[in-house]
């Protein structure tokens, strides 16, 4: 489709004014990374949520069609927002950077009461409602999560575009996966392509699981289920090792997440009772896919696999999790939240998932493949498109 | 005709990526131990009966812990307590794995990853020490969490402490300490 970023940006921010109306707030001050990607502004890197040296700060407020913007990376500023609402750098991280956010909050947006935020700061924690006693201060999540969970037609262009790049990448990754390669070699081989093929940011250590075939022969574990994710290192992969790969970069701020299951092998094949497990997954993914649809509850979609394979998941994982500007955030399906809690969540045109069941057989291995899904008006469609080698 | 520059000799081809730290190539134990000694000294000197961190490069320092890195779109999440009394820490791992923890952490002091709140307020309310602590030390917070903390440590008052993170790591330690 054609994709237009000015129009992201703004449908975006709209969704987002929505928002906080519903919620009763007069703005949003946002410090989250990737809240801040949503409100159109970027951040300088990639870094884990810490922007010790060049915080951004946005606030955007229920009255005003563009944010007010405090950065020290103009080039993380979209075009549409005028000179007068880009502000420099806050030094939010030491106490009179906080002196200075109240005072230009209470500059910018005077009459603002109700403001919500997203995280907090050391110096935030300490002095923030003491220096703002006017102001009430809420959880701008409430508002953020509620404007995020459903997609733009833009948003799911670009998590398209993200996935197309991890799984191009992933092809010349599964064509080096043979006995003796090193799993940082497999990290390096993936970075350089993705890269090379446009990659905003890598997301997460690119993980090469090397899972032995039973819990027991793998280290201890915390909850008596499979090692995973474990950090890759530069250990060799050998002849017949089952990998149980996982890797995410994100596109114009949006992200992918692929995961297969692979064999390491000059001729991988899988066992019998191993292919097995691939079909029985197979199994699993249909019928949560015919249980997608507006107005279905993500309860619906744990029932659905339930109603296949008793236990669908790893115990510290889930069916699935959406994805969209952070790589795992709401709607999340067949967590520890419970199905109590699902069944509280409609599916609606829009929602983007990542459908992660496992399919487990201690002695013999087992099966676990990512597939990306946006709910449509009728259904679902998959924005997965990577296949199943060497299981099909 | 220009002097050749010393080759350095870094005793392998190959450093690693993170291997490193299991093949003991450095003194990472007494690395590690030496940073937990100075956070615990910190928090005495700071008087703060807990300390709750969120980042990662924090985390790792206080806890010895190479967790899984992830990036751009984490959002603040508590995950390591360290307690000043016991000399405790209680952490969440990404992995239900117990590889790569080192040994001050002990195996039954990591939970794996979760989606509910409400396991992080039960694992560090479980923990010795946190029904009467009085101040806790955060690095961040969110305003969801900020309730939580307060379920967590009943008695105690939060308090920021990423300038006492910041200059601890500011420092750093020479070979053998």
């Amino acid at each position: 489709m054609d994709l237009d970023f000015p129009r992201m940006r703004r449908e975006r921010r709209a969704k987002l004014r929505d928002a906080m109306s519903a919620q009763g707030m007069d703005a949003v001050l946002l410090v989250g990374p990737s809240n801040q990607e949503y409100a159109g502004v970027k951040q300088p890197c990639a870094d884990a949520m810490r922007m010790h040296y060049e915080p951004v700060v946005v606030l955007a407020t229920v009255d005003e069609a563009l944010p007010h913007v405090w950065t020290p990376f103009i080039e993380g500023v979209p075009e549409e927002v005028p000179a007068d609402h880009v502000h420099a750098p806050l030094a939010i991280e030491l106490t009179g950077g906080v002196e200075a956010l109240v005072r230009a909050v209470s500059e910018v947006a005077p009459s603002a009461r109700r403001v919500g935020v997203d995280e907090l700061t050391s110096p935030m924690v300490d002095h923030l409602a003491r220096l703002s006693p006017s102001i009430e201060w809420l959880d701008a999540t409430t508002a953020t999560g509620a404007a995020r969970i459903c997609k733009t037609p833009d948003e799911v262009e670009c998590m398209r575009r993200a996935q197309r790049i991890n799984e191009i990448a992933m092809y010349d990754v599964e064509a080096a996966l043979r006995p003796g390669v090193r799993q940082n070699e497999l990290s390096a081989i993936f970075l350089r392509r993705a890269f090379e093929l446009g990659a905003t940011s890598s997301i997460i250590d690119p993980i090469w699981n090397l899972t032995p075939l039973s819990v027991g022969a793998g280290t201890l574990t915390a909850n008596g289920d499979v090692g995973f994710p474990l950090a890759s290192n530069d250990r060799f992969l050998r002849e017949g090792d089952l990998v149980l790969c996982d890797t995410g970069l994100t596109w114009m701020g949006y992200h992918s997440d692929f995961g297969k299951t692979w064999i390491c092998a000059v001729d991988p094949r899988p066992t019998p009772a191993q292919r097995e497990c691939y079909l029985r997954w197979q199994e699993v993914i249909e019928a949560v896919y015919a249980a997608i649809k507006p107005g279905a509850s993500c309860g619906d979609l744990d029932r659905a696999a339930a109603g296949v394979e008793e236990k669908f998941a790893l115990k510290h994982f889930y069916l699935g999790h959406g994805a969209g500007c952070d790589s795992s955030e709401p709607p999340f399906i067949g967590s520890d939240l419970g199905l109590a809690f699902d069944d509280t969540v409609e599916l609606a045109p829009g929602m983007v998932f990542v459908l992660e069941p496992v399919v487990w057989r201690d002695g013999v291995g087992g099966y676990r493949s990512e597939e990306i899904v946006v709910v449509t008006v009728d259904g679902y469609e998959r924005l997965t498109t990577y296949g199943y080698t060497p299981f099909e | 005709m220009a002097p050749t520059p010393a080759t350095p000799n870094l005793g392998t081809p190959n450093l690693s990526t993170s291997a490193s730290e299991e093949r003991e190539r450095i003194a990472f134990g007494p690395l590690r131990r030496a940073r937990r000694a100075r956070v615990l000294e910190a928090m005495e000197r700071l008087d703060l009966d807990a300390l709750v961190l969120g980042r990662e490069g924090n985390v790792r320092y206080a806890s010895g812990v190479r967790r899984l890195w992830t990036a751009q779109s984490r959002p603040f999440t508590p995950t390591c307590l360290v307690m000043r009394e016991t000399d405790q820490i209680v952490l969440l791992s990404f992995s239900a794995s117990y590889e790569g923890m080192p040994e001050e952490v002990l195996p039954d002091d990591f939970f794996s990853v979760t989606w509910n709140p409400m396991n992080f307020v039960e694992r560090f309310v479980a923990t010795e020490g946190a029904s009467t602590a009085r101040r806790v030390g955060v690095d961040g917070m969110s305003p969801f969490f900020d309730g939580l903390m307060h379920q967590a440590f009943p008695n105690a008052s939060l308090v920021g402490a990423e300038p006492m993170m910041r200059e601890l790591r500011r420092h750093k330690l020479a070979a053998g300490s």
